[in-house]
C-alpha cells in the first residue's frame, strides 16, 4: 500500500511543478539547446565583424516596433543598402510591444538572432548589461554619435538621455534612433468657449487656474475634468519631481538611493497632487491607459491631458465627434513661471546582436540614419530624431513635433538606466504610492518613505 | 469481460503445449511477455510523460543550483552555486511572508469553493427541473468564462469611478457612501476581489461533482432517517456527508493544487498590487523570473513551492488512498 499510494504523489509532483514553474523558466529552457553547442564565453568578442565582411551576399534582419517607421520609409532604407550592397536582402520584421522583453530575450540569445533589434530605451540597458549588443564604442563617430561614451558630456551629438541609454559601464552598445515625449493636448474649441488663451498657461499655477476656468464653463457635462490625469500616471508625475530639481533615485558609486523622499521630490509630488485635486475626475486607483486618458479627452470630458505626441492620433479618434484641428498642443509648463517642465523621454534604441553574423552590414545599415536624409525620414514619420542638431531645426509645418523637440532642448530625463529598474515597473511602488496619498491613506512623507524602500531593496539586489 | 476471457484462454494453451512434453520455456515466455505487456501499452504515454513534462522539470531542478541570470542566458555560461539560491530566498523576509500569504489565501479560496460549491449541490437537488435548468446553466456559463476575462469583467464591476458595484451600493444607499470607493488600495480588498472571482469560477465544477454524487446516494437511507426524526442539518451531517467523504477529499485536493498556484487572475487583475501585497508564491516566480531576469533565484522558488505544496498534500493523499481502499 505505501508502494501504491506513492504513485500519484509522483505523478502530482510532475504535474505541480511544470504547472507552475513554466512561465518561469520559459526562456532559458527554448535558450538551452543554444547553449549546449555554445562555444566557451568571451568567445564572441574575439570574431569582430571583419570575418563576416567578405560575404558577398546574404539576408540582413532587422527587426523594428510596430509604429515606428512607415513601411515605405523602411523600403527606402533597404532600397538604399540594397544598392550599396550587391547581393544582400532585407528581411523586415515589425514586432508588437507587447511581450517584446520576453521575445527579444529569446531571440538575441539564439545562434541565429535578428542582426538589427529596436529596443524602447528604458528596456536597453537589460540587453546592454547582459552582453546580447555587439559592443560599439569604437564605431561611435562612423554613426555620427559623437566622441564621447561618457554619459557626463554634455557635448555628444545625441539627445541627452537617449544617448545615456545606450551606453552601459562606459561603452556604446546601442545606438540612438528616435525619441518622443509628452506635451499638453488640449480641446480648442472649449478653451476658446472658456476664453483661455494658451499662449498664457506658462506656469503650474496658470495651468491649475485654467483647468478650474474650464470646470466653470462646463460644468453640466457629467465627470469633466479641465485638465484629466489618472491617479497613478506616474510618468505624469517623474516630470513634476524633475521640475523641482528632484529625482526618483540616484546612484551613490554603485549603490541605488531612492530619492522620492527628498524635498525636492515631496515637491514634486504635491504638484501631482494639486493638479489632481484641482478637479481631475480620474480614478486614483488606476492609470493613464485604465481607461485611456485620450478616450476621455475624445468624448470631451477634459479639456486638456498631459500624453504622448502619438495618443494625439488616438485622441482625435475616427468617428468625427472631435476633429484634428480642434486639438492642440502646448508644452508642460514648469512650477517656475515662464519655463517649461523637463520631459519624460521615450523612445527607441537600435542595437546589433552579439551573436550576428552580419554586424558589418548591419552598422552600414545603421549609418543611413545619421544622415540628413535618414533623420529627415524620422521628422517625417513624427518622431524628434537622434541627432541635437536635426532635432533644433524641425520644420514649421510640424507644430507638434516643434513643441516636442523644444521640450527635450530644455531638458528631458528618463527612469534610472539600470537592468533591475524593468523589476521595479513590474510592481510600480509608485503607482502604489500615489493611491495612498490621493486617497488620504497615507501621508507624502509617509507614502513616499514606503515607496523608496521598496525601490531601494529591488534597484541593489544582485546582478 | 470479453477482454479477461480471452486472456485467460491464451494463458491456458502453453500450459497445455508445456504439459504435453515440452520443456517449461516458451511457458516462462509468455508468461513474462504478458507481464511485460501492459508497461508496454503504457510506453507510449510513459515517454510523452517524460518528454513533455519531466525534462522541463529536470531543468528546473537543475537551474535552481546555478547562478542564470539574463548574463549567463547570453553568454551560455553554466555557473554551479549549490545551495545558494536556496540559501537565499529561504532568509529573505519577503519569500517567507510571501509562502504565509500563499497559504492563508489558499485555505480561504479552498473553503469558500467547497462550501458554496456544496450549498450549491444540495439546492440543485431539492430545484423543480426548469429552476435546476437555469441555475445549472449559469453555473455552466460561469465556469467557462475564461480567466483572463473573468479577471477583466471584475475588474470594470469593481472600478473606482465605473464600475457597477459602487454604483448599486450608492443606489441601494444602506451602506454610506461609495463614490470613488477604491477596491484596489489594500492587500485585504484586493484579495477579497480576486477571491470572489475565483470562487465564483470554481464552485460550479464542486457543485456539479457533489450533485452526482449526491443523486448516487440511496433514497432509502434518507427516507430511513426521516422516519426516524431526523432533522435538514441531521441527514445531511449523518447521511450525505459520510457518503459523500471520499468526493469531497478529491476536490478538496484538487482545489488546493489550483489555487496554491493560481496566476492569471492574481497577476491580471493587479499585478500582485497594491505594493505587492498580494504577491502569492506563483506571482513571485514570475518577478523574479521575467521581470527580474533571475532565472535560477525562480527556479529554486518553483521548486520550494512544489515541495511545499507536497508536504502539505502528502498525509492527506495517504488518508485518500486509505479511504477508498476501505470503501
Amino acid at each position: 500500500m505505501r508502494a501504491k499510494s506513492l504513485v500519484p504523489i509522483a505523478f502530482l509532483a510532475v504535474v505541480g511543478l511544470t504547472g507552475c514553474s513554466s512561465a518561469a523558466t520559459q526562456a532559458p529552457t527554448q535558450a538551452a539547446p543554444a547553449g549546449s553547442q555554445a562555444a566557451p564565453a568571451g568567445s564572441q568578442a574575439a570574431t569582430p565583424a571583419p570575418a563576416t565582411q567578405a560575404a558577398s551576399s546574404g539576408t540582413l534582419t532587422v527587426w523594428l516596433m510596430k509604429g515606428s517607421l512607415p513601411d515605405e520609409t523602411v523600403a527606402t532604407l533597404n532600397t538604399q543598402f540594397q544598392a550599396a550592397h550587391p547581393g544582400w536582402t532585407v528581411d523586415y520584421q515589425v514586432q508588437n510591444w507587447d511581450g517584446i522583453v520576453a521575445k527579444l530575450t529569446t531571440a538575441l540569445a539564439s545562434n541565429n538572432p535578428p542582426d538589427i533589434v529596436e529596443l524602447g530605451n528604458t528596456q536597453a540597458v537589460t540587453f546592454e548589461q547582459a552582453g546580447a549588443l555587439m559592443d560599439i564604442s569604437s564605431q561611435r563617430q562612423a554613426l555620427g554619435g559623437g566622441t564621447s561614451n561618457d554619459s557626463a558630456t554634455a557635448d555628444e551629438a545625441w539627445l541627452g538621455s537617449l544617448n545615456d541609454t545606450s551606453i552601459w559601464e562606459g561603452k556604446l552598445y546601442a545606438m540612438p534612433f528616435y525619441a518622443g515625449d509628452r506635451l499638453v493636448i488640449y480641446n480648442k474649441t472649449q478653451f476658446a468657449a472658456a476664453g483661455i488663451d494658451p499662449a498664457t498657461i506658462t506656469s503650474k499655477d496658470k495651468m491649475i487656474a485654467a483647468a478650474k476656468t474650464l470646470q466653470a464653463k462646463y460644468a453640466s457635462v457629467k465627470d469633466y475634468s479641465g485638465l484629466y490625469t489618472a491617479g497613478q500616471n506616474w510618468y505624469e508625475l517623474l516630470q513634476f519631481i524633475w521640475d523641482r530639481g528632484g529625482d526618483v533615485a540616484v546612484d551613490q558609486n554603485g549603490t541605488w538611493k531612492a530619492t522620492l523622499e527628498s524635498p525636492q521630490a515631496m515637491q514634486g509630488i504635491q504638484d501631482y497632487v494639486d493638479y489632481y485635486k484641482a478637479g481631475s475626475t480620474g480614478p486614483a486607483d488606476n492609470d493613464e491607459m485604465n481607461p485611456p486618458e485620450y478616450d476621455i479627452f475624445h468624448q470631451g470630458k477634459a479639456g486638456m491631458f498631459i500624453g504622448n505626441g502619438w495618443e494625439i492620433g488616438s485622441a482625435v479618434g475616427t468617428d468625427g465627434k472631435l476633429k484634428a484641428d480642434e486639438v492642440g498642443v502646448f508644452a508642460i509648463p514648469s512650477a517656475t513661471d515662464g519655463k517649461t517642465a523637463p520631459v519624460f523621454l521615450g523612445g527607441s534604441d537600435l542595437g546589433i546582436a552579439a551573436n550576428s553574423k552580419n554586424q558589418q552590414q548591419a552598422l552600414d545599415w545603421l549609418k543611413q540614419l545619421n544622415t540628413d536624409a535618414g533623420q529627415q525620414l524620422l521628422i517625417k514619420a513624427g518622431w524628434i530624431p537622434s541627432l541635437k542638431t536635426a532635432a533644433a531645426n524641425i520644420p514649421a509645418d510640424n507644430p507638434i513635433l516643434q513643441v516636442q523637440a523644444k521640450e527635450a532642448a530644455a531638458g528631458s530625463k528618463s527612469t534610472p538606466n539600470d537592468p533591475r529598474w524593468a523589476s521595479v515597473e513590474a510592481n510600480n511602488p509608485i503607482k502604489s504610492m500615489l493611491t495612498q496619498i490621493l486617497t488620504g491613506k497615507a501621508s507624502i512623507a509617509d507614502a513616499a518613505k514606503a515607496a523608496d524602500q521598496s525601490i531601494d531593496q529591488i534597484l541593489n539586489t544582485p546582478l | 469481460m470479453a477482454d479477461t476471457m480471452r486472456a485467460q484462454v491464451e494463458d491456458l494453451s502453453p500450459v497445455t503445449v508445456g504439459r504435453r512434453g515440452a520443456p517449461s520455456r516458451p511457458r516462462t515466455a509468455t508468461s513474462a511477455m504478458r507481464r511485460a505487456l501492459p508497461y508496454l501499452a503504457i510506453l507510449p504515454t510513459l515517454g510523452t510523460f517524460l518528454i513533455l513534462l519531466g525534462y522541463p522539470v529536470l531543468l528546473v531542478i537543475l537551474l535552481s543550483f546555478q547562478k542564470y541570470n539574463l548574463a549567463e542566458l547570453f553568454n551560455h555560461r553554466t555557473i554551479w552555486i549549490g545551495l545558494d539560491n536556496y540559501r537565499e530566498i529561504l532568509g529573505n523576509p519577503e519569500f517567507i511572508s510571501v509562502v504565509i500569504r500563499t497559504f492563508l489565501f489558499t485555505i480561504a479560496n479552498v473553503a469558500l469553493t467547497i462550501g458554496l460549491g456544496t450549498l450549491v449541490a444540495l439546492l440543485l437537488d431539492r430545484l423543480g427541473r426548469w429552476m435546476r435548468l437555469a441555475v445549472s446553466m449559469a453555473m455552466v456559463l460561469a465556469w467557462s468564462v475564461p480567466a483572463v476575462t473573468g479577471s477583466v469583467i471584475f475588474q470594470w464591476l469593481f472600478d473606482s469611478k465605473f464600475g457597477v458595484v459602487n454604483w448599486a451600493l450608492n443606489t441601494i444607499g444602506l451602506f454610506g457612501d461609495f463614490t470613488n470607493h477604491s477596491w484596489f488600495d489594500s492587500g485585504l480588498s484586493t484579495f477579497a476581489i480576486i477571491t470572489m472571482l475565483m470562487v465564483w469560477q470554481a464552485a460550479p465544477f464542486v457543485a456539479f461533482s457533489l450533485f452526482a454524487g449526491i443523486g448516487s446516494i440511496s433514497k432509502e437511507q434518507y427516507e430511513a432517517a426521516r422516519v426516524d426524526g431526523a432533522g435538514e442539518w441531521a441527514v445531511f451531517r449523518w447521511i450525505t456527508l459520510p457518503s459523500l467523504a471520499p468526493l469531497f477529499m478529491i476536490l478538496t485536493f484538487l482545489s488546493s493544487i489550483w489555487d496554491f498556484k493560481v496566476f492569471t487572475q492574481i497577476w491580471t487583475m493587479r499585478q500582485g498590487g497594491p505594493n505587492n501585497e498580494t504577491v502569492t508564491l506563483a506571482i513571485y516566480a514570475y518577478q523574479v523570473g521575467i521581470a527580474g531576469n533571475r532565472f535560477g533565484i525562480a527556479a529554486a522558488v518553483s521548486c520550494v513551492m512544489v515541495a511545499l505544496l507536497l508536504v502539505v498534500l502528502v498525509p492527506y493523499i495517504r488518508s485518500m488512498v486509505r479511504t477508498q481502499e476501505g470503501a
